[in-house]
């Protein structure tokens, strides 16, 4: 069994967790993912006042100057909502709101009133990106949430800026998602698939290894609350501005990094019934446990150990 | 014969009036169908990049239509090779036989 380095701190609103493989450079590592998850968080958090993406939400309609690290989020939230036919749309901000996500989730109201309905999200088409200017422009009337990605961005940069500075391979997990860099412990790292990530290491789910790239996970068993004694959980179908319908309570996906991971489990969970065919059809392993238990593999992810 | 020749100059204002009328509604319809056009098939975001702006510092920015060529990773080793398609990893999850895990990969 590989000796691991293993350290983790309260980060974008769920923990972070950076592996080592060399125990003895884990503080190199953990420095790098600390400055790379606080930048992050300054550029593109919607629940921080001062951060580059709430300056661009409050003056949507006009381009504003922005850090170049927002530029990229937003990029890459853009490139995610081609790949995904707009399913993962960076302008659900106002319908994550009007829903009761309206802060940081720790303190969001669990039991409320009913809530209206954003009909129809605005659409990522609409979103100008000037790179020349240094400048985004929000589409009058929307604002970004950048959450379906942004998290995923900051692993995969996080990794990459660890395992550079520690000189070993080192795994990064924001909140579940996870990135890793450099070469692998000779075992892989070692991962419980589960419905939440705050879990046990022994939670239902399964374990499985692996040796590069990135893994995310997407459920609708959490961040849930109430509104007028109706269920709403934080994925939202940009078709309808609602959440999406629970056909999977929790989709794992593997890929090359891990926003391509998170924004394939996103989509497929957004997608429903139709999500096993498309995530064969775009070449992604993935796990995928049905609202009723039973759970589906793809792409030559391991079978479950008891299956 | 005068009766002839007014016959034809009503005919010809006839004509010219509906050529008209129908080069106004072709220039409508044109416009009409642009519109339903840009309308169902939005496109894709605005992205501008240095390279797309000519001219020296100053110079407007030349804004054009994102084309499938967003690059979205700088060239700092990280992110995805093709930003065209979902990159699948070099190797899949396979099975740790049970036990838990060095970290948990769940819903947050």
């Amino acid at each position: 069994m590989d000796r691991l380095g293993r350290a983790s701190f309260p980060a974008l609103g769920t923990d972070a967790v950076v592996l080592s493989a060399a125990p003895d450079r884990l503080g190199v590592a953990l420095d790098e993912v600390r400055d790379e998850v606080a930048a992050i968080d300054r550029a593109c958090s919607r629940f921080r006042d001062d951060s580059d993406l709430s300056r661009a939400n409050a003056l949507a309609g006009g381009p504003v100057a922005v850090d170049t690290l927002l530029l990229d989020a937003v990029e890459v939230a853009l490139r995610a909502a081609r790949l995904t036919d707009g399913l993962v749309d960076p302008t659900v901000g106002d319908a994550v709101r009007v829903l009761g996500y309206d802060r940081d989730f720790a303190g969001v109201v669990r039991n409320g009133p009913p809530v209206a309905r954003v009909e129809r999200v605005p659409g990522w088409h609409r979103i100008e990106l000037d790179r020349a200017r240094g400048t985004l422009t929000v589409p009058r009337g929307a604002s970004l949430d950048l959450g379906a990605t942004a998290k995923a961005l900051a692993a995969d940069r996080a990794a990459v800026r660890a395992a550079a500075a520690a000189g070993c391979g080192v795994l990064v997990s924001l909140g579940g998602d996870l990135s890793t860099a450099g070469p692998a412990p000779e075992a892989g790292w070692r991962v419980r698939v589960t419905d939440w990530q705050g879990s046990t290491a022994d939670a239902e789910g399964q374990t499985v290894r692996i040796t590069d790239g990135g893994l995310a996970t997407s459920s609708t068993t959490v961040r849930r609350w109430q509104r007028g004694g109706a269920d709403v959980h934080h994925i939202v179908d940009p078709t309808t501005g609602g959440p999406a319908q629970v056909v999977w309570r929790t989709v794992s996906v593997a890929a090359a990094d891990c926003v391509d991971a998170n924004v394939a489990a996103t989509a497929a969970i957004v997608r429903g019934d139709t999500a096993p065919t498309w995530l064969t059809s775009i070449g992604l392993p993935a796990r995928l446990v049905h609202a009723d238990g039973h759970v589906v593999h793809v792409n030559d992810w391991a079978q479950d150990a008891a299956a | 014969m005068a009766t002839s020749d007014q016959t034809r100059r009503d005919g010809m204002r006839l004509v010219a009036r509906v050529t008209g009328w129908a080069a106004a509604g072709g220039l409508l319809a044109t416009g009409l169908f642009a519109g339903i056009a840009a309308a169902s098939n939005p496109g894709h975001a605005k992205v501008v990049t240095p390279a797309a702006t000519s001219g020296s510092s100053g110079s407007p920015a030349t804004t054009t239509p994102q084309q499938d060529q967003t690059q979205t990773t700088p060239d700092d080793g990280f992110g995805t090779q093709d930003p065209q398609q979902f990159q699948p990893p070099q190797n899949a999850p396979g099975n740790d036989g049970g036990g838990g895990g060095n970290v948990v990969s769940g819903g947050s």
